[in-house]
């Protein structure tokens, strides 16, 4: 090919990858093509067409960097909305009360927190069992919208007007400290059963634990794990072990053989309190249940045991 | 998960067409809903972003009238293919009775397919069930541009190899190989579901 028809070529490439919006893979050709250019005396004095190509590399850089910006879950309009709430709800399939909470639901999903908002306010109104599940999602929509006041505010009011079981209450203030702790805010809130409320601690930190959000989907990776067995029977000192392999909130560890006394007290079904797990941007305490345990029949860890650890709260 | 009325005889069940971004998901329903006017029973939906990219999903819901005494309604959806919309393309394929893999034919795209069939592999995986047993057919898209594409040897290596799944040239924007790959899916995903309900005349 001549050195003109190679290039009309790459040109051409790109301008089809631009059209069908693979802005990065038209860039590429266009750089192709410019360090065609450069590297022939003949062409490079073509300024024009040096130029013209800068242009088109500058554009598709706008242009990608448009695509990388754009929010990952923007308000839609509510006739969207309502098609969420009726698609991603079972709505045939069950009671009518159960449709209206998981349509709900679904709505947060997908980020329409504002929407979800309004609905579990009047679900909550209307359906006295679904209470519990709607404060959480409530506090959670407004801990996204990151109307931190607002959360605190409502569980306040909340607990004032015994809107709950103290119990239920308790719990949905564990989940709250948690919620705000992943936004680095440490605050500690009032309990059941009327403690004096302390104010605010200090807010911010780099040094605070960070605490994944309660999203199966957006489960963190998990590099290591250091467990340590202290119950009736056997009294192990803490090991650290690498993960292997995670599938959402399952991790699997490979023990060495060696390693008798943990395998043995390692048993299907127990579960294990106290595991401290390290991911890239956090490190926080947990509970897991062994899900199985499985000897490697070959390969050059055989013998030795593949453990599977489905982490339950965090 | 299929929603089966066994009382009025009502089957509705939901085929996904998943695959990388820009390889042609939201062109196939498209040229579905332009092309099959007998069969579409609604508005195509679309939830995108300014680009044109899918935001959230696609959106299409078909009849396909009595089949073995059973009134069969269809719920196409497309997921959005870009790496960052990761949990959004989770949360469409749950409950996902047939999948349509729109394979990019584009040289360039090779390791974008690839990573997308990971991705569905796991996430299916996610939902305890397994990419060997979910109806699937594969799409090798864009057969018409005129800039290097993969060989269909070369991509049912890459991508069906293990699977070996029914697969098609295509090419959207026209609209050949479109029909073929959605009434193939449409076949595996019955044929699996009158064995899992039971559904006979
Ligand atoms: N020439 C040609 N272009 C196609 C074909 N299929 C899709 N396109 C073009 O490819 C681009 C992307 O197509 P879409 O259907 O939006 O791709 P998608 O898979 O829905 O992309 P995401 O929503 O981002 O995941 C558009 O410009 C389409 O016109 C095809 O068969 N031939
Ligand atoms: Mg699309």
């Amino acid at each position: 090919m001549d050195l003109k028809t190679r290039l009309k070529s790459l040109l051409e490439e790109a301008e089809i990858y631009r059209s069908q919006g693979l802005f990065s893979d038209a860039k590429t050709k266009y750089e192709e093509a410019a360090k065609l250019i450069e590297s022939h005396d003949q062409l490079k004095r073509n300024t024009n067409l040096l130029n013209a190509i800068a242009k088109k590399i500058n554009l598709l850089e706008n242009n990608s960097q448009n695509v990388e910006t754009l929010p990952k879950s923007p308000e839609i309009p509510a006739k969207a909305q309502d098609l969420i709430k009726k698609l991603f709800s079972n709505g045939q399939k069950q009671d009518a009360g159960k449709a209206e909470l998981e349509g709900a639901i679904a709505l947060a999903k997908f980020g329409q927190f504002e929407r979800a908002l309004v609905e579990f306010n009047k679900l909550m109104q209307t359906d006295d069992s679904a209470r519990f599940v709607c404060v959480k999602n409530i506090l959670r929509c407004h801990v996204e919208l990151s109307d931190i006041d607002e959360a605190i505010g409502a569980y306040r009011q909340w607990l004032r007007d015994e809107f709950l079981p103290p119990d239920q209450m308790e719990q949905i203030r564990q989940f709250l400290e948690k919620l705000l702790k992943t936004k680095k805010i440490n605050q500690i809130l009032p309990k059941a059963g009327g403690e004096p409320e302390v104010e605010n601690e200090a807010a911010g930190g780099s040094e605070q634990e960070d605490v994944p959000k309660d999203k199966p989907e957006e489960f963190l990776d998990i590099s290591t794990i250091v467990l340590e067995i202290d119950n009736d029977e056997t009294q192990l000192p803490p090991v650290e072990l690498d993960v292997s392999f995670q599938s959402g909130n399952i991790i699997s560890l490979i023990i060495d053989k060696k390693n008798k006394d943990l395998i043995n007290a390692l048993k299907e079904g127990d579960q294990i309190d106290d595991i401290q797990f390290y991911s890239s941007i956090a490190i926080f305490m947990g509970s897991g249940i062994i899900q199985s345990k499985t000897q490697i029949e070959s390969g050059p860890k055989r013998g030795d045991f593949s453990v599977d650890i489905r982490v339950i709260s965090t | 998960m299929a929603v089966f009325n066994a009382k009025k005889r009502e089957i509705e069940c939901k085929i996904v067409f998943y695959g990388p971004g820009r390889s042609g998901k939201t062109t196939n329903l498209e040229y579905i809903f332009k092309s099959y006017k007998k069969q579409v029973s609604g508005e195509m939906v679309s939830i995108n972003t300014e680009g044109d990219r899918t935001l959230f999903f696609d959106f299409l819901p078909m009849g396909l009238g009595k089949i073995k005494g059973c009134d069969v309604r269809v719920q196409l959806y497309t997921v959005p293919g870009q790496v960052k919309y990761s949990s959004t393309r989770k949360l469409v394929l749950r409950g996902v009775d047939g999948i349509v893999f729109v394979a990019d034919s584009l040289k360039v795209r090779r390791e974008k397919n690839m990573l997308s069939l990971k991705d569905l592999h796991k996430n299916l995986k996610e939902y305890g069930t397994s990419i060997f047993k979910v109806p699937l057919v594969i799409q090798y898209n864009k057969r018409d541009l005129p800039v290097p594409l993969m060989s269909i040897e070369q991509m049912e290596l890459d991508l069906n190899r293990q699977l070996k799944v029914p697969s098609h040239p295509a090419s959207a924007i026209k609209g050949d190989g479109v029909g073929i790959t959605l009434k193939e899916c449409l076949k595996l995903t019955l044929i699996s579901l009158q064995k899992q309900l039971k559904w006979t005349q």
